[in-house]
């Protein structure tokens, strides 16, 4: 050990720049696969429960006569089971986290259009 | 005849990831004895799985654990596979392989992170857990999440990940290693590291096998037992041997996990060069019906997976023994005869997943 | 993949020890216990392995608050696994060398997975 190794470490120290990631001020990475919150558009749901009877936390709740939907975020962990079930692609996963909150904030909740009737069929339910 | 007194280790702990209480028994500043007491994160999850349709269960399976997570999804993944008798495409088996590695080699960084902190060298601490990013960076872009994948499913997994970005992660590692051997150097060769670890937590080679003890702790007191051998997912086809030393004290726990970094990085380039192409998943219809133990070499040992089905859609029985919870006993033994001061750095070299040793 | 042989012999109560001590003295190590409920009765199994990873499983079937005897004077280790079938599932164990008394797992309603499986247990709606 000597002057020579100790010079090296001190200017690589001094010119190198940092070595981690300057986290808040520069964004974390974020890809496309990750898992940040889910989202929903009720336009494309039909009611069929399937999202409310396979979701490992019981985190959504899906009424079929009253045609309503509301996940409670804070339950939901983002698994993605309901994603993947969901018939007509009404759920998807985005890459960004919801922000923090301090108290524990209401479900989201929507209610979900009824379908337009069909010209032939006279009219088509909304039930599977 | 010195008087004899208790002190209570834990749950509260800066050394601790998760809480476990013991009770030790002192003589002046040496430990006498030491009584473990758990239950601070029961969660009674294998009760749920009366509750949950088994296809949904895996996600719950791998939140027994932060650390392990993957490794208790793929394993209970395994057990359904195991009692339905289902053809696993090879691929799936290949990118389990890989994830699994993945998840053995940010697990060690973290626990060589938590070693050094527990002796106070805390920049060794910091360097261990920045080489650990960049295993976390591949695990989410490949499957979503740093920590809790979420990435295996009953027959396969759900996601595939393209020959082009394996040959990345490939490349990467091979990029990691020379700070992954600079990084092994301190803990091997550095004069404070070994002062504080050589001789400390002895567990002989008998002992470590009456006891029960799994994982590192076995294969730093000289016994040669890793369950990738037994060739489950895709092990049978890649070629490695497992790491053993002969002095069973810390310092022989710490130099095992170390060198298993490298294994690790072995065992992903193996992988990605023989993954054959095909599907990543299959069609599960029906239910189980019988049982099965799936067993998996987590970082910290072996881990049973132990499945009763019955041909309804709820499993009858669903058991964990996870190998912190089976490390208990050497734990205890070896903490007879040593310092206060030397208790945090003895717990931990066990590597104490108390969140797997719970459920 | 290799599946490998796990065979389950159901032994009677009364030969435990011994066939524990023959496993013992052939080398094997302790590798779990475990408990489950089925159609009322408990069945434990004792799961041994030895040097060349051959796994092998002894099976005893117990009626619900029945004794079984500790191995612990066999394999010492085993006193983890014996407190926790006593804390969760209410068997009797008698003569482990470690004995909680009960307390090893702290929970909130005892013995909680004694009740079997098709009755719901109050205390139980654990959501993750």
């Amino acid at each position: 050990m000597g002057l020579l190794t100790i010079a090296k470490t001190i200017s690589r120290n001094v010119f190198g720049g940092p070595v981690t990631r300057r986290y808040p001020a520069e964004p974390a990475n974020r890809y496309d696969l990750t898992r940040g919150h889910l989202a929903f558009e009720p336009e494309n749901c039909r009611v069929c429960r399937v999202c409310m009877l396979r979701c490992p936390t019981q985190a959504i709740v899906v009424d079929r006569e009253a045609r309503t939907w509301e996940c409670d975020h804070f339950r939901c962990i983002t698994c993605g089971n309901c994603v993947d079930l969901c018939p007509t692609d009404a759920l998807h996963l985005e890459p960004t986290y919801r922000s923090p909150e301090a108290d524990r904030p209401g479900k989201e909740f929507h209610e979900i259009p009824a379908p337009p009737p069909k010209p032939e069929a006279g009219g088509e339910t909304a039930e599977t | 005849m010195s008087r004899q007194i208790v002190i209570p280790f834990g749950p509260q702990h800066p050394v601790l990831p998760e809480p476990i209480h013991l009770d030790l028994v002192m003589e002046d500043e040496r430990v006498v004895d030491a009584l473990p007491s758990i239950g601070y994160i029961h969660r009674g999850l294998e009760k749920l799985v009366e509750k949950r349709d088994y296809r949904d269960f895996v996600y719950i399976a791998e939140r027994i654990c932060g650390i392990c997570s993957f490794i208790h999804g793929m394993t209970y993944c395994h057990a359904i596979e195991g009692i339905m008798d289902l053809p696993v495409p090879p691929r799936a088996l290949y990118l389990r392989t890989v994830w699994s590695e993945l998840s053995r080699l940010h697990s060690h960084l973290l626990w060589l992170g938590l070693m050094a902190d527990s002796m106070g060298f805390e920049s060794l601490f910091m360097q261990s857990w920045r080489l650990r990013e960049h295993v976390l960076d591949d695990l989410e872009s490949t499957t979503g999440n740093r920590v809790i994948q979420g990435v295996c499913k009953v027959g396969g997994v759900r996601h595939d990940v393209s020959n082009q970005k394996l040959n990345e992660i490939v490349a990467g590692l091979e990029v990691l290693r020379p700070q992954l051997e600079d990084l092994m150097s301190v803990f091997v060769r550095d004069d404070t590291v070994r002062h504080r670890l050589s001789g400390l937590g002895v567990v002989t080679e008998q002992q470590a096998w009456d006891l029960g003890g799994a994982g590192p702790v076995l294969r730093a007191s000289g016994i040669a037992n890793d369950i990738r051998q037994i060739g489950y997912a895709a092990y049978d086809e890649l070629d490695f041997k497992p790491v053993v030393e002969t002095a069973g004290d810390c310092y022989a726990r710490t130099l095992v996990r170390a060198k298993e970094l490298f294994t690790s990085i072995d065992l992903i380039r193996q992988a990605v060069e023989k993954i054959p192409e095909g599907p990543v998943d299959m069609k599960v219809t029906g239910n189980p019906k019988g049982e099965f133990y799936a067993r998996s070499e987590q970082p910290r040992g072996e881990v049973i997976h132990y499945v009763k089905a019955n041909g309804t859609k709820n499993l009858v029985r669903f058991r964990v023994r996870t190998p912190t919870f089976t490390n208990i006993a050497p734990l205890v033994t070896c903490l007879k005869g040593i310092e206060l001061a030397d208790v945090p750095v003895v717990v931990l070299s066990i590597d104490p997943c108390i969140g797997c040793a719970e459920r | 993949m290799r599946r490998e042989e796990q065979p389950i012999e159901v032994i009677e109560p009364a030969t435990l020890m011994d066939r524990v001590a023959a496993k013992k003295i052939e080398g094997n190590r302790l590798v779990a216990i475990s408990c489950a409920v089925v159609e009322g009765t408990n069945e434990i199994t004792y799961s041994f392995e030895d040097r060349d990873h051959r796994f092998t499983n002894l099976r005893i079937v117990v009626e619900p608050g029945g004794t079984i005897p500790s191995i612990t004077p066999v394999y010492w280790g085993a006193f983890v696994y014996e407190n926790e079938i006593h804390d969760l599932f209410g068997l009797i164990v008698t003569g482990i060398n470690v004995d909680f008394g009960g307390h090893f797992y702290a929970t909130k309603i005892p013995f909680p997975f004694a009740a079997p499986p098709a009755a719901k247990a109050p205390g139980d709606s654990e959501e993750k």
